[in-house]
């Protein structure tokens, strides 16, 4: 059955990759990427309950970031505004009014925030994921 | 001995046919700039400085370290840094042959490696960022093979990151802290959680750092006393220590640039480095891996250069980091795909369509330049370049300056009228910044080539200095040039060093983009001189101001400091008529002179704007952000482009006079908190 998948995965990525060098487009590369995600989705599938919890976890982390994407600018506002020091530095944050170390911030959070979703999934679903192993 | 060799062959041939590449690289690349932009007219100054008697730190501004400075004037250097490039691709050739346990694969995915870096990283970014890509794996491979380092085997790995932080020392300081975690998470991976003996734990690494730093420092050492010898020490050290105002200046958005392929690509194969971390510590019983170690220790460079390209974007310098993790992750999905096709036709197809389809299909963006070897390859350069033990960076210089000559014929004009001047000592300055004018008139250009760098106060005071010291009489000021960088205006950015620019010197000509500025022979006026009249666009760049936001965080932050011993307010009122009723009586300069002005009910207008008007009937526009309600927006006259000039003010206008409950005019004397 894999061989079988693996062998029509193989044909139709040749046939995406001839065809994106035959005529670049955009539609071919985002169907070129679909099929580059069926990897780890078929790795996925062969551990379900693991799949899930990592669907659930992404699915939260995606939601979060949004929720952050929307709430951006507000945040940004709330953030320290940075000041002139003593070297009379005037850059693009001064000039601006921009929060030097906000975007650090933020991503940094990003980041920690995933690991703490998926730890916390697999916490919740310990017991029944030792079992499927 | 011999069986070794022969069984390592495929090695040993890794090594020599990327070092004879990097031979050829080194030998014989001169890189012709095309174009004058700001990196490529820094990239060419310090080509051109190596070649000169100056030195890197002492001399002028140099923030790569000292490989590439000792590459071109020694043999013995040039030789070490051609080494860079075929160490780190054995290194890596080694490591995916550990990884993959199969000669095949391990053979495609070095060659789709090589083509990666070749077409989107640049061979000369992958020279430098490499590093430490090597330095990690072979951290892994070394961490793997010996679970306990011996204290001779740490000592030279501090040894040999002492040298590295010497010649790159950005990825010195990355290859230190990607030590210092394999010491933390080594023994961590690999204990049982039962057995783990928390002092046993503290104890050895407490110890095995103290031996890497002593290996760090005793590198040091050497290039400490070369410093001195050469008087760069004291450069080297401040250098270093303010390398921290480089963010303050250099600092953009990050989430505006995050879109670009490179970023998002990046970025997704972190997250999925995440998942792959914390699902494998979790569940497996072996963590003490090479995969895992190797993921953890690409995922930390990477986060910590992401912490740099989040200052500035260096997002097509990060992607094959990326690309390493994939062939990572490929080598542990074909683990699991193993178990259920053995068919090695289906594999290998499949590992090289998953190659190209990154290649090709998610849109990375490739290199300008993909040549293989350099535009200007020849043998008989190479065997020159050997003979006369060097390489080609004198010859490069004066290609690049013919070229530059070629395509430029302003530059050659302006040469032709400097020179027909009385007081032309064959030594100019540079505004904002095309140091191209220091190569063409072989004079030693300032510690700071542009003002970008030279954005601190400390960096504008040593421009000053030069122009006193060289006893510069012209300056050839780049007028189209409004914004070195960043949208910020120059005025602005550097406005100590423009401030004694216009008052010091007057324009003299025009030529193409270029004013010729002549320092004054009496108390001229910068903005009464006709030459300006024939330059509206630049004129009134200077007289109609954008503070931006500037009087608005100086009133939110500094408003304290108007009170200190010293300062005094020389008048006050509730609205501006009043004040130009008082302006009319009383002989008010610019001078040290700060405006402080509060506003009420701005909150439905983002910005302001005052006109101020002065006894000889010059009028200049300030523009800013508006200040929060009640809280004072402060000026600092001086800093304005017409007031450089101490002058008298005669009248104070505003697009929303109605909205100032109270405008100030204060003395200050010590400003050495205030912008």
């Amino acid at each position: 059955m894999i061989n079988r998948i693996l062998k029509f995965y193989i044909v139709l990525l040749s046939f995406l990759i001839i065809l994106n060098l035959i005529q670049p487009m955009l539609l071919i590369k985002g169907m070129i990427i679909i099929s580059l995600l069926f990897i780890p989705i078929l790795f996925g599938l062969l551990n379900k309950r693991l799949f899930i919890v990592l669907v659930k976890s992404i699915s939260l982390w995606l939601l979060s970031i949004i929720a952050l994407g929307i709430g951006f600018r507000a945040l940004r506002e709330l953030a320290q505004q940075p000041q002139i020091d003593a070297n009379k530095i005037v850059g693009y944050v001064q000039y601006f009014g921009y929060p030097i170390y906000f975007d650090s911030l933020v991503f940094n959070f990003i980041f920690i925030l995933f690991i703490i979703i998926i730890l916390v999934a697999i916490r919740m679903n310990l017991s029944k994921l030792a079992n499927e192993k | 001995m011999k069986n070794k060799l022969l069984k390592n062959k495929d090695i040993i041939m890794v090594l020599i046919v990327t070092f004879i590449w990097s031979l050829f690289i080194s030998f014989a690349s001169c890189n012709i700039y095309t174009h004058l932009s700001f990196d490529s007219s820094e990239l060419l100054t310090w080509d051109y400085l190596f070649t000169t008697k100056l030195f890197p730190y002492g001399d002028y501004y140099y923030p790569y370290g000292f490989i590439y400075y000792l590459k071109s004037i020694n043999i013995i250097f040039l030789l070490i840094s051609t080494l860079i490039i075929p160490v780190s691709f054995t290194v890596i050739f080694i490591f995916l042959k550990k990884l993959w346990k199969s000669s095949l694969f391990s053979y495609i995915s070095f060659a789709a490696y090589i083509l990666f870096v070749f077409i989107f990283t640049g061979i000369s970014t992958f020279g430098r960022y490499g590093i430490v890509l090597t330095t990690a794996l072979s951290y892994a491979l070394l961490l793997i093979k010996n679970k306990n380092l011996s204290k001779k085997a740490i000592f030279l790995i501090g040894i040999v990151n002492g040298i590295i932080f010497i010649f790159v020392y950005d990825q010195g300081l990355y290859s230190i802290l990607v030590f210092i975690i394999s010491l933390i998470i080594s023994p961590l991976l690999r204990s049982d959680n039962h057995k783990f003996k928390k002092i046993k734990y503290f104890t050895s690494l407490v110890r095995n750092l103290l031996i890497f730093f002593t290996g760090v420092i005793i590198a040091l050492i050497p290039f400490a006393i070369y410093l001195l010898s050469i008087g760069s020490l004291a450069g080297f050290i401040s250098n270093f220590s303010t390398a921290g105002d480089i963010a303050k200046y250099a600092k953009t958005p990050f989430f505006h640039s995050i879109k670009t392929v490179d970023n998002i690509f990046t970025i997704i194969v972190m997250l999925f480095s995440i998942l792959y971390i914390t699902a494998t510590i979790y569940f497996r019983k072996h963590k003490q891996n090479i995969q895992l170690f190797s993921i953890i220790l690409i995922f930390v460079i990477l986060l910590l250069l992401q912490q740099k390209n989040i200052i500035r974007s260096i997002d097509t310098q990060l992607t094959f980091y990326s690309f390493f993790l994939i062939i990572i992750f490929i080598s542990q999905g074909f683990i699991i795909l193993r178990k259920y096709t053995q068919s090695v036709s289906i594999l290998v197809s499949l590992n090289i369509l998953i190659y190209l389809s990154i290649f090709l299909g998610i849109g990375l963006k490739p290199q300008n330049n993909i040549n293989f070897l350099p535009n200007n390859f020849s043998f008989q350069s190479i065997i020159y370049n050997l003979m006369n033990a060097k390489g080609e960076s004198k010859e490069c210089v004066n290609k690049n300056i013919k070229s530059i000559l070629d395509s430029n014929k302003e530059y050659a004009s302006i040469l032709n009228i400097l020179k027909s001047y009385n007081n032309f000592n064959g030594k100019i300055y540079s505004y904002p910044g095309d140091p191209i004018f220091y190569l063409l008139l072989n004079q030693s250009p300032p510690y700071y080539s542009a003002i970008y760098q030279a954005s601190p106060l400390y960096a504008q005071v040593k421009l000053i200095k030069y122009i006193q010291d060289q006893e510069i009489n012209y300056i050839v000021y780049n007028y189209k040039n409004l914004a070195i960088q960043d949208e910020v205006p120059n005025y602005l950015r550097a406005t100590t060093l423009h401030s004694y620019i216009l008052v010091n010197f007057s324009p003299k000509e025009k030529v193409d983009n270029y004013l010729i500025l002549e320092r004054n022979k009496k108390n001229d006026d910068f903005f009464k001189n006709k030459i300006l009249d024939k330059v509206p666009v630049f004129k009134q760049s200077l007289l109609q101001v954008n503070l931006e936001n500037i009087p608005k965080s100086e009133g939110y932050y500094k408003e304290k400091y108007l009170f200190s011993q010293g300062n005094t307010t020389l008048v006050t009122k509730d609205s501006l008529d009043a004040l130009n009723s008082y302006l009319e009586k009383n002989f008010i300069t610019t001078k040290n002179t700060f405006l402080v002005i509060i506003f009420k009910d701005l909150k439905q207008k983002k910005y302001g704007s005052i006109t101020l008007q002065t006894k000889d009937k010059l009028t200049t526009d300030v523009r800013f952000v508006s200040c929060e309600e009640q809280t004072s927006c402060v000026f600092n006259l001086s800093r304005i482009p017409l007031f450089y000039k101490s002058r008298v003010l005669n009248n104070l206008s505003s697009d929303n006079n109605e909205a100032i409950t109270n405008v100030g005019i204060w003395d200050v004397t010590d400003n050495s908190h205030l912008w």
